[in-house]
Order: structure tokens, then sequence, then C-alpha cells
């Protein structure tokens, strides 16, 4: 969000794949207190799996951050994804890769962002990664 | 085991776990079989499938009181198992946006360098010219002025200038071949191949050449641009059997793996395969200019036409030993 609060509600450590078991439970039942549609409960929940695997798989571990969101005329459900791994090079590219590198099938990261409404990334080499992403109330 | 066989295995009791559990790892299971279904690359209808076979057995297979709890449940399982599908094609959906957008944009930059090459080739004319037509008076009305050194240095000018106006012939036909709109129709390419290598004859009565021309040979295509190919590869294959005491020159076609391929053969100086990618490139040589003459733009010209007409151009070809020239007319060879 460019603008706005965050109002953070709970936290899950992302170790392993169970971890993500965990952080898909909490973002539906936060999106659900939020009164999301069912697809857009499913799309977060497809974005946070996605995010966690990611911090598994590049950076070892992490935190999920979990919170209700408004820039003062919507409200929504956030999701703060945020690991010490070895950060990405090349933000801009990362986010396209998808097609061009890995597995081509355009999951992961680009696949996250086409899933929700605000999607913000910051990343310094050597230092982690922080995605932000946040779906809001149609 | 398929990949398919193991969604099967693996689906049916991932679901029956979700039906009676009713949890988040069942549900997560779901999303990760859908996602190793992408990887595998299963389609919608192979998961759609695997979701139906589960059902008959999960659902319509128990208690009637419980059927319909267990299809709204195994509704949300497939669902999850389809979220990964969902996400690779917005992915591939926003993948052909772009790429579409930059085909657009290469077009334009190709259009716009086409345009670009053809009017400083016709620009570079003008003074080329006034270069052309002083030195010639130079020459005339002036040479005595001159020393021999001068004169020779003269005479190189206007070697230099004459061979600049082939290029620059030759750059404007390659753009012209761009340029021109297709007019497809049956041409008789055994005709033009015939009275190409008679017009060749008549330009040098001196040279003996064996030449083999297959009768009724036609192909789909503008006649005019198909005359400019021929007269290419036939110009070429007369070139490089200069050399030859007993030079052999044939056209025809052939069936290569049911496609109708064209050739113009030659057992003349040939070239070396390890510089084949070269050939149709505009200024690429495989020969020096005392060797055999060339501006090197009359195979990129045969190339660029052929691949307006949707068709391929290769050539074979060994070093002392001929070479042969392949083209096709259009990519499923129905030409």
């Amino acid at each position: 969000m460019k603008s706005g609060t965050l109002d953070v509600r709970a936290r899950v450590d992302v170790r392993d794949d169970s971890d993500l078991v965990v952080a898909r439970r909490l973002v539906r039942q936060l999106g659900a207190a939020e009164k999301l549609s069912t697809a857009a409960i499913e799309a977060l929940a497809t974005a946070v799996t996605e995010l966690g695997r990611n911090i598994v798989v590049h950076a070892g571990s992490g935190t999920l951050l979990f919170g209700t969101a408004t820039d003062g005329v919507r409200r929504g459900v956030s999701v703060i994804a945020r690991d010490a791994g070895p950060g990405i090079d090349d933000v801009a590219r990362a986010m396209r890769d998808g097609y061009s590198s890995g597995d081509g099938l355009g999951l992961g990261l680009p696949s996250a962002r086409r899933l929700v409404d605000e999607f913000e990334i910051a990343s310094t080499l050597g230092a982690g990664t922080t995605v932000t992403v946040t779906k809001w109330r149609a | 085991m398929t990949a398919r066989e193991e969604l099967d295995q693996r689906y049916r009791a991932a679901l029956e776990r979700f039906l009676d559990a009713r949890d988040e790892p069942a549900l997560s299971a779901a999303y990760e079989l859908g996602r190793r279904a992408v990887v595998d690359g299963l389609g919608v209808l192979d998961v759609a499938t695997t979701h139906g076979e589960a059902l008959r057995n999960l659902v319509w297979g128990a208690p009637a009181h419980d059927r319909a709890r267990r299809a709204v449940d195994a509704a949300a399982f497939f669902q999850e198992l389809l979220s990964p599908f969902e996400m690779t094609f917005r992915g591939y959906r926003q993948a052909n946006d772009e790429l579409r957008r930059q085909q657009v944009a290469l077009e334009d930059v190709n259009r716009e360098l086409e345009a670009f090459s053809y009017s400083v080739s016709h620009d570079l004319r003008a003074p080329l010219r006034s270069i052309d037509a002083f030195t010639r008076i130079l020459a005339r009305d002036h040479a005595a002025a001159l020393d021999d050194a001068g004169r020779g240095h003269l005479g190189r000018v206007r070697a230099a200038a004459e061979w600049m106006a082939r290029l620059i012939d030759d750059l404007l036909g390659l753009a012209r071949v761009s340029r021109a709109d297709l007019a497809r129709g049956d041409v008789d390419l055994s005709a033009l191949a015939t009275s190409i290598l008679d017009r060749l004859r008549g330009e040098a009565p001196g040279r003996d050449v064996q030449t083999r021309v297959e009768g009724g040979v036609r192909g789909r295509g503008d006649a005019r641009l198909l005359a400019v190919v021929l007269e290419n590869l036939l110009r070429n294959a007369w070139k490089f059997t200069a050399k030859r005491s007993a030079a052999e020159i044939a056209f025809g076609r052939e069936l290569r793996d049911g496609e109708v391929v064209y050739f113009v053969r030659d057992n003349g100086a040939g070239f070396d395969m390890a510089y084949a990618h070269k050939l149709f490139g505009a200024f690429q040589r495989l020969h020096t200019r005392d060797e055999f003459d060339g501006t090197g733009i009359g195979l990129a010209t045969v190339a660029r036409v052929v691949r307006r007409h949707d068709g391929r151009v290769w050539a074979e070809a060994a070093v002392g030993r001929g070479a042969t020239f392949y083209f096709t007319l259009d990519r499923a060879g129905r030409s």
C-alpha cells in the first residue's frame, strides 16, 4: 500500500511446508472475518502459499505477518512475507522471470502478484526480501 | 507409474482424507497436487477426469445421507486443486499480451529500418552520380594533365564508384523485395529457369555449361519475386562453376518427408559447411572478390523472398565439390 494502515493480528514463522498449512488456515480465518469473498480468500490463500514457498525455497526461513488493512476507503487483508535470505539481485527481472527461467510456468512470486490487489516488494542483496500483498474487500 | 496415474492415486487418498477431516492440511495437499500437475504438464481436463473418478467412489459410493455434504466439500477441494492452474493461466495470458505488444513494436521498428535503408540507398545515388560524371569528364578531358600515378588513382576512384553503384542497386533490390506486395499465383518455374539460363548463356557465349531443367515444375507464389530467387541462385551457380572445365547446373524439385523442395545444383567451387550459417546474411561473402565477384546481397535477397512466401531456404555443399541450394514455398509444402 502506498498509504494506509496495517494492523498486524498474527504471525507465523516459516521453516517448512507444514508451516504453510498454518499460514493458509490463518489467512482464510482472517479473510472470512473481514468478509472477503470466497474467491478472494482462495486467491489470497494461494498467494500466501507461493510467498511461503518462496521463503522456504530461497531463504530457508522467514516470517509471515497477517493483518487487516485500510487505505481510508477500502478494508482488506494484508500479508507481509519477510526473510533474511540472499535477497534478489534484480527485482524487476525476478518478477518477469517466471517465464524466462526457473520452471517457466509462471509460478512463484510473479504469480502471487497476479492474485492480489496490491503487491510491493523490497529486496537487498545479502539482507533479505520483504513482500507485502493486500486483497481488498470487493 | 505415469504422472497421471500417480495423480489419480494421490488425489483419491487426499480427497478421502479431506472428506473425513475437512482440515487445512488436506486442503494444502490439494494445492500441492495441483501445483505438481502443472509442473508435470498435466492439463485441466486430466485433473477434471481424476476428480470425476474420485467422486464416483468417495461421494456416490457413500451412504445417501452423507452424499450432499461430501459433494459440497469435494467441490471446495477441487477448487483448491485448480488454483495453481488458474495462477499459471493468468500468467500465460499476461505473458501473451506482453509478447503481442512486443511483436507489434518489433514490426514497427523493422518497417522503419527497411524504409530507412531504402531511403539511404536511394539518396546515396545522387552524389554517386556526380562522382561518376565528374571522374568520367576528368578521365576523358583532363587525363593529359595527370601523370601515370594520377591516372591510376583516378581509375581506382572510378572502379570504387562503380562498385558502390552495384552495392546500392543490390540493396535497393533487397529493400524492394521486402516492400513489394505479394501477388500469389501459379508460376511455371521450369520455364523461368530455362529463360534465365538462356540469358546467362547469351552473356557468356564462350562458356560450356551443361544445364538440366526438370520439366513441369510449378510453384505457388509471386512470379516476379520467384524470378528474383531463381535469377540469383542460377547466376550464383553460373558464377561459381566458372573455373570448371565440365560445368553442370541443374534445376528441379524433389520430395523430402512429403514436402516439395526446389533445388538449384552445381558442381562448382562449393563452400565449407562450417560457414553455411553466414550464407544468407547481407554483405556476407564466403569467397574473396578476386576469386568470385559479387556484393554478398544476392542470397540475402533470396532468403527474404522465400521467407515472405513462408518457405525455408538452405544449402548443402562441400569445398570443390559444388553446392545445392534448396527452398520451399510454404510451410506445409502444398505449393
